[in-house]
């Protein structure tokens, strides 16, 4: 069996991805199970996504903790996830960049691989999403054809013309120029510690655990149903969902209240000068632009102000 | 012609409710359920599904605009998960007690606080006494043969009750796995039109489910009773003839997996069993004598089957995804009575996966292997029935880590 594990951002395609790797073993006779991490993420949030493939039939319906691949979709996550937790030993890593392998600072052990493909380049150059948020999903897998030997890239193009959700030709032949392309293998190594790894990871979030018991690490000591000292929210920073932003036009503003009162996140607040948004939190549904009595807030695009 | 499509749990219950051409679908989302009525809102507007779709403000209005459907002879399908079938309480104990023919989707998932939208089977069983039969599915194809057998079972006229098919939260719902979509004449043989004896019809006005005194309620209550008994047969025929059609045996209901001349039998129930026959063939292939039966219908129970499974079985554990508080797992207590004066092997009963826990094939190997242990102890009294064990725990994790 071959368990692979996708690390990407809402957007960019890494469940799909899952869905048509899993396809494509499954059109060479594979059986096959495609699933996302099963968690409330939104668009724009860190997404995980699986592929489980197998000469045999697969029963195992339990997640995958120990990944034979690891495809990473975008490097930031580098920094925010923990990419390489439970590669097995002699695994695979594939990553999304123009760097060489021989670059990349990944913790991993000497028997497992590094490999890169510039897959957003490619993308771009197809057509695929936009340069400032390409979708990379299709040529990363064409790498992964490559690398693993996983399935035929000839099986990947077929499956990508009848199943990608569009753009069929153009996804294909980002796969086929991505199997092309792909740099690597080269030999993992471990670093030190994983401070560096992990270092803009928000360590000012507070842990389940310490919200839950009042000695993290005395699990007899849970409240009777979960009690939290801050808003449940805040173990969550919704912001990142946002692919839209109210935007307030101070000058129309009344000072009502209303944004304030219908925000489903709290996220809004009136202040002499008018109603403040807290981006941290605010997941741009609109709700408030909708209510707003004066249209004093429009909702614009996210991508213009990162 | 048949086609292979990779699906979650979710469309493959859509794509059964399409298959089995059902007239009325009336549902409304909550998570994990949603997908399964978003798709068959999709079929029905691309006019690929030719049926009445109806919006409604909440769970107990979806079944009852069901039984509203059902009553007039037509075909109908819901679907929902956890806190929405609680609020469909009332609606599941009328459509069985009017004695309707519905088919219905439960995506099982744990009843909060602590809010939680993962896998739990407690929302379903909680509904054991309901009169609704109930189909718990190990994978995605079962969730679309199920419902067609649900179908055919529920309308059979010896049995005319409802049915629940249970698949478990996103391990199933939001799971793509390869899904046989059959040809659809094939099911419409296996599955015919529903022909309702005793139905609304305007031209024909009569009550239905009107009051009776105290000294006739029980009789029906009764007749509800025989209708689950035969059903058991009627799960084992329709079964049969499943296979026949379409070369599938979901397992009728109970599944036994290398049970022979077994020392020690597990008994599970859901999507875990898969993940345990693999851990079942590692066992056997280092010698242990263990096998697995899968409970597939817990209501009807089959009772007469876990006794026979039973007879010469020393050790049988039971996995649980619920918990009856003040007592124990459900499955334990209802096997644990069935073989009451019959048979008197060791019964241990784990707690698992509550809230979605993982169950991973380590977890699943130590489990079986605590069963194994008990084999060697010496079965006097007290150890027949030793407590149950709540699986995983934080707080003695590292007993179920290697
Ligand atoms: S868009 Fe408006 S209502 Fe929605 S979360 Fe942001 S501030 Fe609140
Ligand atoms: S609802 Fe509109 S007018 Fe009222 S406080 Fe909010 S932004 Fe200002």
């Amino acid at each position: 069996m071959i368990e692979v594990r996708f690390h990407g951002r809402g957007g960019q395609g890494s469940v799909v991805a899952s869905e048509l790797l899993a396809r494509a073993a499954f059109e060479e006779g594979k059986d096959v199970q495609a699933f996302p991490m099963f968690g409330v993420e939104r668009r724009g949030a860190p997404v995980t996504a699986f592929t489980r493939i197998d000469e045999k039939t697969v029963r195992d319906h339990s997640k995958i903790h120990e990944p034979d691949i690891v495809i990473i979709l975008d490097t930031a996550l580098l920094d925010a996830v923990d990419v390489t937790e439970g590669l097995k030993e002699d695994g695979d890593v594939i990553i999304n960049t123009g760097k060489d392998p021989s670059e990349m600072k990944i913790d991993i052990e000497k028997d497992a691989d590094v490999y890169t493909v510039d897959a957003s380049d490619i993308a771009i150059e197809h057509g695929l999403g936009s340069e400032m948020a390409p979708i990379v999903n299709t040529a990363i897998l064409g790498a992964v054809c490559k690398a693993t030997g996983m399935v035929d890239i000839d099986t990947l193009s077929d499956v990508i013309l009848k199943h990608a959700p569009a753009k069929n030709e153009a996804n294909a032949k980002a796969a086929e120029q991505a199997h092309d392309e792909i740099k690597g293998p080269y030999p993992g190594k471990k670093l030190e510690g994983r401070e560096g790894q992990l270092s803009s990871q928000q360590t000012d979030i507070p842990k389940s655990e310490d919200l839950l018991c009042r000695d993290p690490e005395d699990h007899t000591d849970l409240p009777r149903t979960p009690i939290a000292d801050c808003d449940s929210e805040y173990l969550n920073k919704t912001g990142s969902w946002r692919t839209v932003r109210p935007i307030v036009n101070k000058d129309k503003c009344i000072n009502c209240g209303i944004c304030w009162k219908f925000c489903p996140d709290v996220a809004i607040f009136v202040e002499e000068e008018g109603a403040v948004v807290d981006f941290d939190f605010c997941k741009g549904c609109g709700i408030c632009a909708e209510e707003c009595p004066v249209d004093a807030i429009e909702m614009d695009k996210e991508e213009k102000y990162v | 012609m048949s086609e292979y499509k990779i699906v979650t749990g979710n469309f493959a219950s859509a794509y059964g409710a399409r298959l089995a051409r059902a007239e009325v679908v009336s549902a409304y989302p909550i998570t994990p359920q949603t997908e399964v009525v978003e798709k068959i809102s999709e079929f029905v507007a691309d006019g690929d599904m030719d049926a009445e779709f109806v919006k409604v403000e909440s769970e107990h209005s979806a079944m009852a605009s069901c039984i509203a459907a059902s009553a007039t002879g037509a075909r109908a399908y819901t679907a929902t998960s956890a806190h929405g079938l609680a609020l469909m309480h009332e609606m599941l104990m009328w459509a069985a007690r009017a004695r309707l023919p519905i088919v219905m989707t439960n995506v099982n998932r744990a009843m909060g606080p602590p809010w939680s939208v993962w896998a739990d089977h407690l929302d379903t069983i909680a509904q054991k006494g309901s009169g609704m039969m109930q189909f718990f599915c190990e994978n995605n194809q079962e969730v679309l043969d199920s419902i067609l057998m649900a179908y055919k079972i529920s309308e059979d006229e010896d049995i005319m009750l409802p049915s629940m098919v249970v698949e478990d939260a996103f391990i199933l719902s939001h799971t793509r796995e390869p899904v046989e979509i059959y040809d659809q004449e094939l099911v419409d043989d296996f599955l015919p039109p529903l022909d309702m004896d005793q139905k609304v019809d305007i031209e024909d006005p009569k009550g239905f489910g009107s009051l009776v005194m105290p000294d006739w309620y029980m009789d029906f209550a009764k007749k509800l009773e025989e209708a689950m008994m035969e059903a058991k047969d009627k799960v084992k025929e329709v079964n049969k003839e499943f296979k026949e059609t379409f070369g599938r045996d979901p397992g009728g209901l109970i599944e036994e997996y290398k049970t022979d001349g077994v020392d020690v039998l597990m008994i599970t129930m859901g999507s875990i069993s898969g993940t345990s026959k693999d851990v079942i063939d590692e066992l056997r292939d280092e010698g242990h004598n263990i096998g697995l039966a899968r409970l597939r219908t817990f209501r009807p129970f089959p009772k007469e089957e876990i006794r026979e499974l039973t007879k010469d079985v020393n050790v049988v554990g039971i996995l649980d995804r619920s918990y009856s508080f003040g007592r124990a797992g459900d499955a334990a207590r209802e096997i644990k009575e069935a073989i009451y004066g019959y048979n008197s092997p060791l019964v241990k009963n784990y707690i698992v996966g509550l809230g979605g826990r993982d169950l991973t094939p380590e977890v699943l190997e130590l489990i079986m292997e605590d069963s194994l242990e008990l084999l060697d102890e010496d079965p006097d009294q007290d150890e027949l029935d030793p407590e149950v064990e709540w699986v995983d725990l934080r707080i003695d994790r590292n007993k179920w880590r290697r």
